[in-house]
């Protein structure tokens, strides 16, 4: 997959900007604050419909706009060809069209262009708290599943109604029945994510594990395990899931009364991430958490071709200030003639002179963008 | 806003309305601005007449100008079977499909604790009161598949069940409906589908 025209208006630094970018690396260069990481982010919105550095969309207007647009085409293998367009208004709803066609619901973009971005919010996703693991596994499965998507949209509805009911609920009582409807309808959309989480997270460790043992170059052994917040086992069908799920929220009745809020579900779930067999968050070195982050990436490129059945497009962040010499050479190694790449850097030094010699190079400056 | 003071009352009512932005509001306010006297006086005298006139059916919860509505008096629909909707612009949609011959009943929206509405909140005593004296064998249930019209139909349904047992039949409308649509966004022969596919709760 490829894209091969990039339009930006209004968005960032950006007034009215196209770029065009090659089938293989293409590097943007210029010193900092011109629009680099800006160009990837526009990547990274039309993949998921959100900015992955910011949660205010706002943000992304450029100063002094009312409203902002993205528009990229789209080369594919598998499917047709398709033109994507993302409108950002400060005053209005944010629409989507995809084939200039305009459509209800933002989240039909999603699974339209697949990317896997490489930033320092990657290792961040390894160290943090849960939350950053879950928002990576809803990004990823998402991009495959139009299923969970649906699934995701309407569990979280169905929390919040659940929350609302547990905090009106006077003196640890409640009315049973206002409880059990939504019971069901949270087991029910909660097991679909369930199922979802534990396939993805089976693959990906699948295919983490060589390329970390390649990266740390050694005996290390990682694996990336799922972690719900029950006890589940080893479930063979998603009817056996709701039953497990289902036990386990009328189990945690009184808890979730006590705290006024759901204690069992999909949001409460974690990534356990080890090397040798010990939690990396906890007891890794910098290395080590480094290294895991960035197989995970790695073995994300493989896991979407091999879903969607051909490459993503790889969207590199910097990787020359945040990686050191042998792992970046790593990443290019997996990248370059396989994916297309859009690729940051401060200057091309930074970057392996093999690379470089087979990119396209862009030199970017104050929201304008030239191929050299 | 440079509005004279009266127009900018006017930009604002029209601007609460829903699907009304700022900018058809401004319209919506020119065009009024500019229509005669006697076409200006009879959209204020079909708002006044729809408040003073329009109550709602004391029997379905559906919006009538009589004392009971023309559905629940016409002496052709069939009296055994009671079709639940949330809104009576869902009850429109279902008469359009000119498929549907039941009585109606409208419970004036659906279960939504974030928004502080409970089952106490919506026409449920009233629906278990029309049982007694209808002849009620069937019930179709046509909340829209949202989440909230799910938790609404799925309450209903067990109440239902547990107040008659199997003297009643429990269904609810489902097959082909859009995923998180509206009924009244839903095409004709969609809802006809829907009505001929309900299933038993
Ligand atoms: N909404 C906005 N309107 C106008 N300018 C903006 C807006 N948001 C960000 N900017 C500016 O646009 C530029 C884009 O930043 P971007 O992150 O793309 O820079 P970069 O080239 O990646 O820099 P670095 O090398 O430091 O990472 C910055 O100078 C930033 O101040
Ligand atoms: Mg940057
Ligand atoms: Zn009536």
């Amino acid at each position: 997959m490829r894209i091969t025209k990039l339009h930006l208006s209004n968005f960032r630094n950006y007034m009215d900007e196209t770029i065009e970018p090659g089938d293989g690396v293409n590097l943007f260069v210029g010193p900092n604050g011109q629009g680099k990481s800006a160009i990837l982010e526009a990547a990274y919105v039309l993949t998921t419909s959100k900015s992955h550095r910011t949660a205010k969309d706002s943000d992304l207007i450029r100063i002094g706009s009312d409203w902002a647009r993205i528009l990229a085409e789209v080369d594919r293998v598998e499917r047709e060809e398709v033109i994507l367009e993302l409108t950002l208004s400060r005053n209005e709803k944010k629409t989507v069209r995809i084939n200039r066609v305009k459509h209800e619901k933002v989240g039909d973009i999603v699974g339209q262009l697949n990317t896997v971005i490489f930033s320092s919010a990657d290792l961040e996703m390894v160290k943090s708290d849960p939350s950053h693991r879950r928002r990576f596994m809803n990004l990823e499965i998402s991009q495959v599943s139009p299923q969970y998507i649906y699934a995701l949209g309407r569990y979280k509805r169905v929390l919040e109604q659940r929350n609302s009911v547990l905090k009106e609920a006077k003196f640890g009582s409640v009315n049973m029945k206002a409880l059990e409807v939504w019971d069901e309808q949270l087991v029910n959309y909660g097991s679909i994510m369930i199922e979802k989480r534990m396939v993805f997270l089976r693959r990906l460790s699948e295919m983490a594990e060589p390329i970390y043992s390649r990266l740390a170059g050694g005996s290390e052994v990682m694996e990336a395990d799922y972690h719900p917040s029950f006890e589940l086992g080893d479930p063979k069908s998603i009817e056996e899931i709701k039953e497990i799920f289902h036990k386990a929220v009328i189990n945690a009745r009184e808890n979730d009364l006590a705290r006024r809020t759901t204690t069992r579900g999909p949001h409460r779930d974690d990534i356990s991430f080890k090397v040798n067999g010990m939690e990396v968050r906890s007891f890794g070195s910098q290395g080590q958490q480094r290294s895991v982050a960035l197989a995970v990436k790695l073995a994300e490129i493989e896991l979407l071709e091999d879903m969607i059945g051909e490459t993503p497009v790889a969207l590199l962040d910097d990787v020359g200030a945040e990686l050191d010499e042998y792992r970046r050479q790593q990443v290019f190694d997996l990248v370059v003639g396989r994916c297309q790449a859009l690729v940051t850097a401060t200057s091309l030094r930074e970057l392996p002179e093999q690379v470089v010699e087979l990119s396209q190079v862009f030199n970017v400056s104050a929201g304008t963008v030239e191929k050299t | 806003m440079y509005y004279a003071k009266p127009l900018a009352k006017l930009v604002g009512e029209l601007e609460k309305l829903p699907g009304i932005g700022p900018k058809s509001a401004q319209r919506l306010a020119f065009h009024i601005l500019r229509s005669s006297e006697e076409e200006s006086r009879r959209l204020v005298d079909a708002i006044a007449d729809v408040k003073t006139h329009i109550k709602m059916c004391p029997v379905c919860f559906n919006f009538t100008d009589k004392d009971t509505c023309d559905i629940c008096r016409d002496p052709k629909r069939d009296r055994s079977i009671l079709c639940v909707v949330a809104e009576p612009r869902d009850l429109v949609a279902m008469e359009k499909t000119n498929e549907y011959k039941g009585l109606y009943h409208v419970l004036g929206g659906v279960i939504s604790p974030m928004d502080g509405v409970g089952p106490e909140m919506l026409k449920i005593r009233e629906l278990l009161a029309r049982f007694k004296q209808d002849e009620i064998k069937e019930v179709i249930i046509a909340t829209n598949p949202t989440i909230e019209g799910d938790a609404t139909a799925m309450y209903l349904a067990d109440l239902l069940k547990k107040t008659f047992g199997t003297d009643i039949k429990v269904s609810r409308i489902a097959h082909g409906m859009p995923v998180g649509g509206d009924l009244d966004y839903a095409d004709q022969a969609t809802l006809i589908q829907a009505l001929e596919w309900r299933r038993e709760m």
